[in-house]
């Protein structure tokens, strides 16, 4: 096609243009953004609370902004994984200090570390910028929090002071708050002295459905993978509370084999204590403008962890609501052997993950909220601090389900990342699946459907994993 | 990027379809809820994101629906807008996206012009601009909704295929594949008409 035969396919385009807009029209565009604005302004005004709150348009704008905060959450984990691989590269505080070794070479030591690591515990310092980057002066929203993590997928939150950051403020707004899941059971609580206690019940294994987004923030192992996966990770030397220590930087690195981002100026950077190796600082920048921070402290790995430690109780006299989610917890077996579900197995997973446990639901909403399915069956998988969990579910609606990214809230994001690769064998053979597996997001995943079925797989784990297990899915012997 | 995205505000701003830039204290200020400052958005990208619902949406029957639903989309999402891409390529994905689901709305009806019709105003109009028009009218027509996008936005707006294919979400190399069948079948309306008739 040459030049100029584009050239004369423009002029021509030039005939085929559309009506022009009624004398009307642009007056009615400004009466429905009047009417929108107003309507988003009620909606502030009179916003119910947070865990009864209905999935109104507004809500869901609301949501990716909490979406965001949370991937703030989620990157900022992955310094918690550089940070226990640090311990495994430098051994216990006080030594001679580890040999500079190369930024990829962190990355990896930290995904095996969290492979095998069982307890985290440690003090958190967590600022996110409130303004835009090009906005001056800079602002900042700053929250102090203990978390303690487990490999079993526990944790606990315990916010020092008042909230604003995400979850924890999302339980009660700028008051002291405490969030504790419980994997076993499967129930998640949040306290606040403004709100009391409210226990959500067959809480969801894991992504993507709809309230086990709210947790992205302990999902670092994945978050680690993402990072692994951006490629552009460079090493250099930097200070830390006035001691030596390297900063590890991380940026997405386009190219012929990765989704074209565009994410010019956004980078990670790590920060690591040259004398114990210790990773102490997360830093997020966009165009060279500092918007998130992650300061660690008290740091222990493997500790052990007192009893109760995720189990929360509120005050006597406190308000108590309970909430279902709809997730059942039962064995395989059982949830195999339900009518009308379509319970895939996968025949392989990733080296050292088990089966830890599976649920089934009625129905649930994905985390992009745009798809609901019915007849959920969801099966968790565990490796030390990572997880894996591979859902189906049969949708009405199967174009938006293969179209949407159903982890995303925000879909401009995921279209960006997303790349199609085709399933080789089992159950979903032949079916092109979208894979996502990139810094800009915090679990590598894929989704597929095929005759009506939504699949998911979504955790720790690289590209070409995912895919295998995708490829590996077959019916469940009952 | 192209030269349309790049420029000292890319990251808040972009220029309109008339050439003006929108000032960041605007787009600031529209996304802090100001109406105003949001239609002076809206007007200098009006013309552009009508051409892209125009091709989405195949005509011009739910043009103007679209385009308020555009404008009450980009309004309500503006504070979330990362300013990670030009404001108006984050205008484009949205027109995209809505006229593509008005589109499956009704069932992807395309109205397909009469061939026959066509043939025989060919046959009577000695202006071979207008049988051209018509012609192209009809290939368009057969085009799918993507096709008639990434014609819109490479050939028309001249984008490149990256920013093509963010708006679309779909791969670059999709845009190039699409685009190369759109040109095929709008090619041929270039050609001579009486061709097929002297052959």
């Amino acid at each position: 096609m040459s030049e100029e035969q584009d050239r004369l396919l423009r002029e021509a385009l030039r005939g085929v243009q559309p009506p022009p807009p009624d004398g009307q029209a642009r007056e009615r565009v400004r009466a429905a953004v009047a009417a929108a604005a107003a309507e988003a302004a009620a909606e502030r005004t009179a916003a119910p609370a947070a865990a009864e709150r209905p999935v109104s348009r507004r809500g869901r704008l609301l949501a990716v902004f909490a979406r965001r905060r949370r991937l703030a959450f989620g990157l900022a984990a992955v310094a918690a994984a550089a940070l226990v691989a640090g311990v495994l590269l430098a051994g216990p505080p006080g030594g001679g200090g580890p040999e500079p070794v190369a930024a990829d070479e962190i990355l990896r030591q930290a995904m095996r570390a969290l492979s095998s690591g069982r307890t985290l515990t440690a003090e958190v310092t967590f600022s996110v910028r409130t303004n835009d980057v090009w906005t001056n002066p800079a602002r900042y929203d700053v929250d102090h929090y203990g978390i303690v993590l487990s490999a079993d997928g526990s944790y606990r939150l315990a916010g020092r002071g008042g909230s604003k950051i995400g979850w924890l403020a999302g339980a009660g707004s700028h008051q002291p708050v405490e969030v504790v899941f419980n994997a076993r059971r499967g129930v998640l609580s949040t306290y606040s002295p403004g709100q009391g206690l409210i226990e959500r019940v067959g809480y969801p294994l894991g992504p993507p459905d709809r309230w086990a987004g709210l947790v992205t923030e302990y999902d670092f192992s994945a978050a680690g993978r993402a990072l692994e996966a951006a490629g552009a990770t460079r090493l250099r030397t930097t200070a830390y509370e006035d001691r030596p220590a390297w900063a590890i930087t991380c940026s997405w690195d386009s190219g012929p084999s990765r989704p074209a981002i565009d994410n010019a100026g956004f980078h990670f950077e790590i920060t690591i204590d040259q004398a114990t190796a210790f990773p102490v600082c997360f830093k997020g920048f966009l165009n060279d403008a500092l918007t998130l921070e992650v300061r660690y402290s008290n740091v222990r790995v493997d500790a052990p962890l007192p009893d109760g430690a995720f189990e929360l109780k509120a005050p006597a006299g406190a308000p108590v609501r309970r909430i279902q989610n709809g997730f059942r917890r039962a064995p395989l077996a059982e949830i195999a052997s339900l009518p009308g579900y379509t319970t895939l197995v996968p025949a392989r997973v990733p080296r050292g993950y088990r089966l830890t446990q599976a649920a089934s639901a009625p129905d649930a909403v994905t985390a992009n909220r745009m798809v609901k399915g019915r007849k959920v069956v969801a099966l968790q998988y565990a490796r030390g601090f990572d997880s894996l969990t591979v859902t189906t579910r049969r949708v009405a609606d199967a174009w938006s389900a293969a179209r949407y990214d159903p982890l995303e809230l925000d879909q401009d994001r995921a279209y960006q990342v997303a790349w199609p690769a085709t399933i080789r064998a089992g159950a979903f053979r032949g079916v092109t699946a979208q894979v996502v597996v990139a810094p800009v997001t915090t679990t590598p995943h894929l989704w597929a459907v095929k005759d009506g079925v939504l699949l998911t797989v979504a955790g720790s784990a690289t590209a070409e994993e995912l895919l295998a297990v995708a490829a590996s899915l077959e019916p469940a012997s009952r | 990027m192209t030269a349309r995205e790049s420029g000292p505000h890319r990251v808040t701003a972009g220029e309109g379809g008339d050439g003006q830039t929108v000032p960041p204290s605007v787009v600031n200020a529209a996304r802090a809820g100001n109406t105003d400052a949001f239609m002076a958005i809206y007007d200098a990208y009006a013309t552009r994101l009508r051409g892209l619902a125009f091709r989405t949406l195949g005509d011009g029957d739910l043009l103007d629906d679209a385009l308020q639903e555009v404008a009450i989309k980009a309004f309500l999402g503006l504070p979330q807008f990362r300013g990670d891409c030009a404001i108006g390529t984050w205008l484009f994905q949205i027109t995209y996206r809505t006229c593509l689901n008005l589109q499956r709305g009704r069932g992807r009806v395309v109205p397909l012009p009469d061939v026959d019709l066509v043939a025989d105003e060919a046959i009577t109009d000695p202006a071979e601009s207008a049988l051209q028009h018509l012609e192209l009218t009809a290939a368009l027509a057969s085009l799918t909704a993507v096709q008639r996008s990434v014609v819109f936005l490479v050939l028309e707006e001249g984008l490149d295929h990256h920013t093509a294919a963010r708006i679309l979400g779909v791969p670059p190399g999709t845009i190039a594949s699409r685009l190369s069948a759109a040109r095929a079948a709008l090619v041929r309306c270039l050609e001579d008409p009486r061709r097929d008739e002297e052959m």
